[in-house]
């Protein structure tokens, strides 16, 4: 007899009734949605990736504080392992604080953190600063599902000092964020399931936030630099993050200064990824031309070679000191030290 | 508006329950996905819609005409429906190719010509839609179909969501019937069509779209020579069926929920045991179509040997050359039909071979049919044949892991469907191991799947 395997499939659908079909899809929704609820109560108290971490780690760190700092750095990863505050002490004389966190966060994570600075220790001296790389300034209410995945994060919108309220469509997708881990902590949900979730990762940040980013990536920097010129989202600022931006200008009455990412020379030698840049900070030179108290640094990338970078926007750690050198001196020629 | 993407998603959920909610009324139904897929196509660009209604009402015209109009009229009409349908995919697929082949060629014989190029954007689908309206006005002219009388219902044929911008390509008399007629929902079909939703959406993104990184990297050269390039391009091997059979299972899913039955468009290709069982394995209503519309209109094999292989040559060029206008698929047609005619005089010898060795010379020319398919240039091409080889790198055993966990699911799914003789095989389980199996793979999906829609790769031919 010969074996079935190589002989051409067909598709025999069995008699079903309506009834057992429909039990069938409706068991299959209860039984996802009470894996998905499963999963989140596995993960309550423990963290499970990088971003919550640093998030978590953050608002730690912004509650601490106790006595005013001259600067406060907000802004994203590219900034939490780009700028040193010790360094920038060392070449200033001030004092700064890095509460930055993760591009997920969006600029609204920027009012969160900064809020949260405020209560604690009250304005800063001097002046913010406040970091996103290009594609970061896009991001709108979808990374709201992100940001909510930190159960603290949604309460952040009913503080009782909220610097910046959210309309429903935002507490929404951020309750999305917040109740179904299976659509925005996937890697969490697979971390839970190999057992491999931990209290806490390993990465370490030194007492002013600062995270070093370790040795360099050439490899990674290539793979990076490939996503980012394959990606044709539109980089304009998002309305979310308009609003945000205009939060701290309100919260805050020193200078806030927006500046650009580091950036890999060879994704800048790209025309588009240019013209992608020049896109994402029309918004923010907008806002800065409308309000006295937002002003730009610096809207074109500081810009590093392959192996001085973790990735193509994220520096190493030796680089972290050169880059924050490179912002005092933009800073200082702004007469922002003074 | 991709399938595994949440504005699907929303969109489904609200076409789904309207439409079952018209039931019963099968007129007002047609109306519904007729809009929901105008929409659903005018999503991606909706200045590519005025393309498809045109195909639309030049195709129901001519058809008309064919089978009503008199008998010296029946060619013309013929002609102006060709000439539609073969003009539109010319310019707007092929114009840019052509043109520049032609301006290359007369570079090389030291002749200067200003190239008019277009660069036009290619409307998603086209290749699918225009062979299937190709196709029925052919076969209203040969009387192998029926003229649609209802312009309606036709351009519900040209333009039904599931299947317009990557098929499969459906012939008249089997999808314009089930528009035309009352429909059957059949709880058997409705609950393979969920699961064929569940596991195209897995193949998708947890297979094609995890896999794709490895092969980028290995035809881009930057992978260690050696196994390294080997894994690269199994990966691709499984990338691509994943992502075409994975649209392609989502498609069928997606349309048996609403009471229709699509067209089977793969059957375990990577078991085939010959090239020509490939091809009845792989794209089906591609390789049907082209065998019917264009193989044996060529004359098929009732010429003699040579005329047999010629129009085997002639078909799959062509059939590589409907994959995109490039270089790389033309030899990947040229390859195909190499196989093809060479295989055909050793078909006595191939066939006394044990089935375990055929299948394995033919996964093996399958693989290297794929690195010709989707190497960019001629440098990828010889990096990726030039470099391959089994000797590892650091990265090999990770690499092959991450692969063997994406695949092994897969693996084993055509195991029981090739045992049993049954793509549904999985609707012989009983009630509470399919629930368990359908909850699995959805969490499984959720959890391992790439975030991000990412296009489908036959969107673009």
């Amino acid at each position: 007899m010969s074996n079935p395997i190589w002989k051409l499939p067909g598709e025999t659908v069995p008699q079903r009734t309506l009834r057992g079909t429909g039990r069938v899809v409706g068991a299959t929704f209860v039984g996802i949605l009470a894996v998905n609820f499963a999963a989140l109560i596995a993960m309550q108290g423990v963290t499970t990736n990088l971003g919550i971490f640093l998030v978590e780690t953050k608002f730690e760190l912004a509650d601490s504080m106790r006595e005013p700092v001259d600067w406060i750095f907000v802004g994203d990863s590219t900034c939490n392992q780009g700028l040193s505050p010790q360094e920038f002490e060392v070449q200033t004389g001030q004092t700064a604080i890095n509460l930055c966190t993760t591009g997920n966060m969006t600029v609204v994570g920027d009012v969160w953190v900064l809020q949260r600075a405020l209560d604690a220790a009250g304005p800063p001296r001097r002046g913010v600063l406040v970091t996103h790389v290009y594609d970061a300034w896009a991001r709108d209410e979808e990374t709201l599902r992100v940001m909510g995945q930190r159960v603290p994060g949604t309460n952040e919108w009913r503080r009782d000092r909220a610097l910046m309220p959210a309309d429903f469509t935002e507490l929404a997708n951020a309750n999305v964020g917040r109740f179904f881990p299976l659509l925005t902590r996937p890697r969490s949900v697979d971390q839970l399931i190999f057992g491999l979730v931990r209290e806490r990762p390993t990465r370490a940040l030194d007492e002013r936030g600062f995270m070093d980013g370790g040795a360099a990536r050439p490899s990674m920097v290539r793979q990076d630099v490939r996503e980012h010129l394959a990606n044709d989202d539109d980089p304009a600022i998002s309305e979310l993050n308009r609003r945000a931006l205009a939060a701290i200008d309100d919260a805050v009455d020193v200078p806030v200064w927006i500046a650009s990412a580091p950036m890999v020379d060879e994704l800048w030698a790209d025309e588009g990824i240019r013209e992608r840049v020049r896109t994402a900070f029309e918004g923010p030179h907008e806002l800065a031309e409308a309000r006295p108290g937002l002003r730009v640094l610096r809207s074109d990338p500081w810009r590093y070679r392959a192996d001085q970078m973790s990735n193509a926007d994220h520096l190493d750690g030796p680089t972290a000191v050169v880059h924050t050198r490179a912002v005092v001196e933009a800073l200082r020629a702004a007469g922002a030290l003074d | 508006m991709l399938f595994n993407s949440l504005e699907f998603g929303v969109f489904f959920a609200l076409v789904l329950p309207s439409y079952y909610l018209l039931r019963g009324r099968r007129r007002a139904q047609n109306w519904l996905l007729l809009v929901a897929s105008y929409v659903f196509y005018g999503w991606w660009d909706w200045r590519f819609l005025g393309l498809i209604a045109a195909s639309t009402v030049v195709d129901f015209v001519a058809a008309r005409r064919i089978a009503d109009g008199p008998a010296g009229h029946r060619k013309r009409w013929l002609v102006v429906s060709l000439a539609m349908n073969l003009g539109a995919l010319s310019l707007f697929k092929y114009f840019d190719f052509f043109t520049s082949s032609a301006i290359d060629a007369l570079h090389s014989l030291g002749l200067e010509a200003d190239p008019i190029l277009l660069h036009i954007t290619l409307p998603v689908g086209i290749s699918f839609y225009t062979f299937q309206t190709l196709g029925y006005t052919v076969d209203v002219y040969r009387g192998d179909a029926e003229p649609c009388r209802r312009l309606d219902d036709f351009a519900l044929y040209v333009a039904f969501f599931p299947q317009l911008v990557a098929g499969p390509i459906e012939r008249a008399p089997r999808l314009l019937r089930q528009i035309a007629n009352a429909r059957r929902y059949d709880p058997g079909q409705i609950e393979l069509g969920v699961w064929l939703i569940l596991w195209g959406l897995y193949k998708k993104m947890v297979i094609a779209d995890q896999l794709a990184p490895i092969a980028d990297r290995a035809f881009a050269g930057e992978v260690s020579p050696g196994l390294d390039v080997l894994l690269g391009a199994l990966a691709f091997t499984f990338q691509i069926y994943g992502d075409f059979s994975g649209y392609t299972d989502i498609a069928r899913g997606v349309a048996k929920v609403m009471g229709f039955d699509l067209t089977l468009n793969f059957r375990i290709p990577y078991l085939a045991l010959s090239p020509s069982d490939f091809w009845r394995r792989w794209h089906i209503s591609l390789s049907t179509w082209l065998r019917d519309y264009l193989y044996i209109p060529l004359g098929g094999n009732r010429g003699g040997t040579a005329k047999t292989y010629r129009n085997l040559m002639i078909t799959m060029i062509l059939g590589g050359l409907w994959h995109g206008a490039a270089y790389n698929f033309v030899l990947w047609g040229v390859y195909h039909g190499l196989l093809l005619v060479s295989f055909r005089p050793f078909e006595t010898r191939f066939a006394a071979m044990p089935k375990v060795a055929k299948w394995a010379i033919m996964f093996v020319l399958t693989v290297i049919g794929w690195i010709i398919f989707r190497a960019p240039d001629l440098e990828s091409l010889g990096f990726m044949f030039g470099s391959m080889g089994v000797a590892p790198s650091a990265a090999s055993l990770g690499t092959a892991a991450r692969m063997a966990a994406r695949i092994a699911p897969l693996l084993l799914m055509w195991f029981f469907q090739a045992r049993a003789v049954d793509l549904a095989v999985v609707q012989r389980l009983p009630t509470h191991a399919r629930v368990a199996l359908y909850v699995l793979v959805a969490v499984a999906t959720f959890v391992f799947g790439k975030r991000g829609a990412t296009e489908f790769i036959y969107f673009q031919f």
